[in-house]
């Protein structure tokens, strides 16, 4: 293996966590929101950087050879407008299932 | 038809001659309850043989209390048939209305579980004159169980359910009303339940052709890609990747998913259709917006202020969302993971706490790797044209995952609740799940090191231990040694070598001690080989079916009784042979009925 294949498969993992840390932390937001903690100012902020942050990675996880990216982030991308929105906009596919799950209890 | 025992009536109330104690009609009731009101029977069993006024018919009480009858006479049954036939005449028979008289519905049911031979016998052991005609007068088959449909012209008039289909009594609005002894209907055969494709059905009416089955072989003609051989059913998917699997890069459509996800876990729960819209991207962001501006969402700028909605603000990289008020849940079409429809339908039917409780790679993970399974049986494509896969890394936990508590464990939590599968880990693993579902998010690198799987050696142990518990053993053990057997079908030999002795042992305690759901649970184990054991075991199933017709019989010890007749140990010719010449002690015609049809099958 050469130096640039590890690259790409470092950039990759990288890649990877990333995308799911910002995945999860989009999933918490909404999460909050939809159990009724809207965004202050300051949850606000921090919901436009990741908005802005996974609206920029777009590019790079369409490259990705793991699909499972593209999911993720049309699911976090999903999750922080709803949650920007204050529980308005549309839900992902993970937050429609909490709320399923939830409901059914 | 269970009469109530323990009713108020007024009658019952006030009759002095009767033992409060009596009332209550339990096996412990003291014999002196007897009295002089009925002069051969309990007192108790008076009650029920009184003139139901508004039926105009006479009603049968189905319970026995042999513990009222301190010393019952050799012939107490035959004295007691024939106190019902004096009772109620030779004509009595069930439900107290006239044989030829018996709805279409009970007479399926009879049929069912008696079969029209035994429907037969028992209408002309009621009435002599109802007895079957000769064989060559009765058309089409009775015993023979065969689908062919008898020739339309040797269908008896009197035969309305039989030679009428049910559309055409739909559509005609005839209702059978009365049936011939001699029953000319189809039955299946025994064992193979009769299944309905409400897809034929439903394009037969439709007059238009029924789709291909899940699984089934596909015209030849048919367009789309071409699948793969089923692969021996939903059992042979999901192992490893089969030969030149056909790829598409377009999300199946709703009824192929459907179709595939309800074949191959219909069993384990009845999979609930969801609003699911295949859309293209285009369609998909469309929709986004419109609900949007629809709904007067807000749009939050960059700068933090809101604006109305408008077209273009929902972001490009959006590939599935659901509406809200759960009325829609979109799906991109052009995705490069044909699986996504599955995927999202088995989400939508995924036991509620399984997600909270398990995190989102396993989740995930086990969505995807029965999506796949359930895909790659009904022979379509799982992967797309580059290759491409849904969540691989969890796929691949979930992989190793089985390899610890085995897949039937993992599906049956998956649809029916999670704590299952977090026993069945917790008790196979030196970890808790907890440690497993880590932060609960789409990670799986630490996963690795909490899903070795245990050696056979130490699932020998843990069945061993499990084994050990038979005098209090419960099913949630019996699914703890289900799901070791099943993590790795080459270890069973090992296994099953090492506790063989303790298996006879716990099977031996838990046919005479056990409730019966254990009793069941472990004799359907694949811990238990049923041809080693019988000789032993079955002595005691029958001895325990033996004592569910001591005292008062009710309708569940008759549910009991079948349960043990069914069990794999079970031998049923000697159960037969010792249960049916027990059936004139009850009393209840129903209950004689009923224990004679569950050893005759």
């Amino acid at each position: 293996m050469g130096n640039d294949e590890r690259t790409t498969s470092g950039d990759a993992a990288d890649l990877t966590e990333t995308i799911y840390d910002l995945s999860d932390r989009a999933f918490g937001l909404a999460r909050g929101v939809a159990g009724g903690e809207p965004l202050d100012p300051d949850g606000t902020r921090k919901a436009l950087a990741l908005r802005e942050q996974l609206e920029a990675l777009g590019p790079a996880v369409r490259q990705a050879p793991d699909p499972t990216l593209r999911s993720a982030l049309s699911e976090a991308i999903v999750d922080v407008t709803y949650a920007l929105s204050g529980g308005t906009a549309p839900l992902s596919l993970r937050m429609a299932q909490l709320i399923r799950d939830e409901q059914s209890r | 038809m269970t009469h109530r025992l323990v009713s108020t009536s007024a009658q019952w109330k006030t009759r002095p001659d009767i033992a409060p104690a009596a009332r209550s009609c339990n096996r412990t009731a003291p014999s002196a309850a007897q009295t002089s009101y009925w002069p051969t029977r309990p007192a108790v069993q008076n009650r029920g043989s009184r003139v139901t006024a508004r039926a105009g018919c006479k009603r049968v009480p189905i319970h026995e209390n042999h513990d009222r009858d301190p010393s019952p006479a050799p012939d107490a049954g035959a004295a007691r048939h024939r106190t019902q036939q004096d009772a109620f005449g030779p004509d009595a028979s069930l439900l107290g209305r006239s044989p030829v008289a018996l709805s279409a519905q009970l007479l399926r049911y009879l049929q069912r579980t008696a079969g029209n031979a035994g429907v037969a016998d028992l209408l002309a052991a009621r009435r002599p004159a109802l007895a079957p005609r000769p064989a060559a007068d009765r058309v089409g088959p009775v015993e023979g169980y065969s689908r062919t449909a008898p020739p339309a012209t040797a269908m008896p008039a009197a035969a309305p359910l039989a030679t009428a289909s049910p559309t055409t009594r739909a559509r005609s609005g005839d209702r059978p009303r009365s049936l011939s002894v001699t029953l000319p209907a189809q039955r299946h055969a025994p064992g193979d339940s009769p299944s309905i494709d409400k897809q034929a059905v439903a394009a037969e009416l439709s007059g238009k052709a029924a789709p291909p089955r899940p699984g089934a072989a596909p015209a030849p003609a048919a367009a789309g890609p071409t699948p793969t051989p089923a692969g021996g059913g939903p059992g042979a998917a999901g192992g490893g990747p089969a030969p030149a699997a056909p790829v598409s890069d377009k999300a199946m459509d709703y009824a192929s998913a459907e179709a595939a996800v309800s074949a191959a876990y219909g069993k384990v729960k009845k999979i609930t259709p969801a609003p699911i819209k295949i859309v293209s991207k285009k369609e998909l962001l469309e929709a986004y917006d419109n609900d949007c501006i629809k709904r007067g969402v807000k749009f939050t700028e960059a700068d933090g202020t809101q604006r109305p909605w408008k077209k273009g603000d929902v972001s490009s990289n959006i590939e599935g969302f659901a509406m809200v008020d759960g009325s829609a849940i979109y799906v991109q079409k052009d995705t490069v993971l044909p699986t996504a429809t599955a995927h999202e339908l088995l989400h939508v039917n995924t036991a509620a706490d399984f997600r909270k409780m398990v995190g989102e790679a396993i989740n995930e993970g086990t969505t995807e790797h029965l999506a796949i399974k359930a895909v790659r049986a009904a022979g379509l494509p799982t992967a797309g044209s580059t290759g491409a896969k849904a969540y691989p890394q969890q796929v691949g936990a979930v992989g190793k995952l089985i390899k610890v508590v085995g897949e039937a464990a993992l599906i049956e939590a998956y649809f029916n609740g999670a704590e299952s599968l977090v026993r069945a880990y917790e008790a196979i693993m030196p970890h808790t799940f907890a440690e497993l579902k880590g932060t609960g998010s789409l990670s799986v690198t630490h996963m690795a090191a909490l899903l070795v799987p245990r050696t056979p050696t130490q699932k020998a142990a843990i069945v061993a231990g499990r084994l050990a518990l038979a005098p209090f053993l419960r099913t949630t053990d019996v699914a703890i040694i289900n799901a070791v057997l099943d993590s790795d079908p080459s270890d069973v030999g090992t296994i099953k070598g090492t506790v063989g002795p303790m298996v006879e042992f716990a099977m031996r305690m838990v046919a005479i001690g056990r409730p019966i759901d254990v009793v069941q649970a472990l004799a359907a184990s694949p811990v238990v080989d049923p041809d080693t054991l019988r000789p032993t075991v079955a002595p005691l199933v029958t001895k325990r079916a033996h004592g569910y017709l001591e005292g008062w019989v009710s309708d569940g010890d008759l549910d009991n009784i079948e349960t043990l007749y069914n069990l794999r140990i079970a031998d049923k010719d000697a159960m037969r042979a010792e249960l049916r010449p027990r059936a004139k002690e009850l009393w209840s015609i129903g209950q004689r009925a009923r224990l004679r049809m569950i050893v005759s099958r």
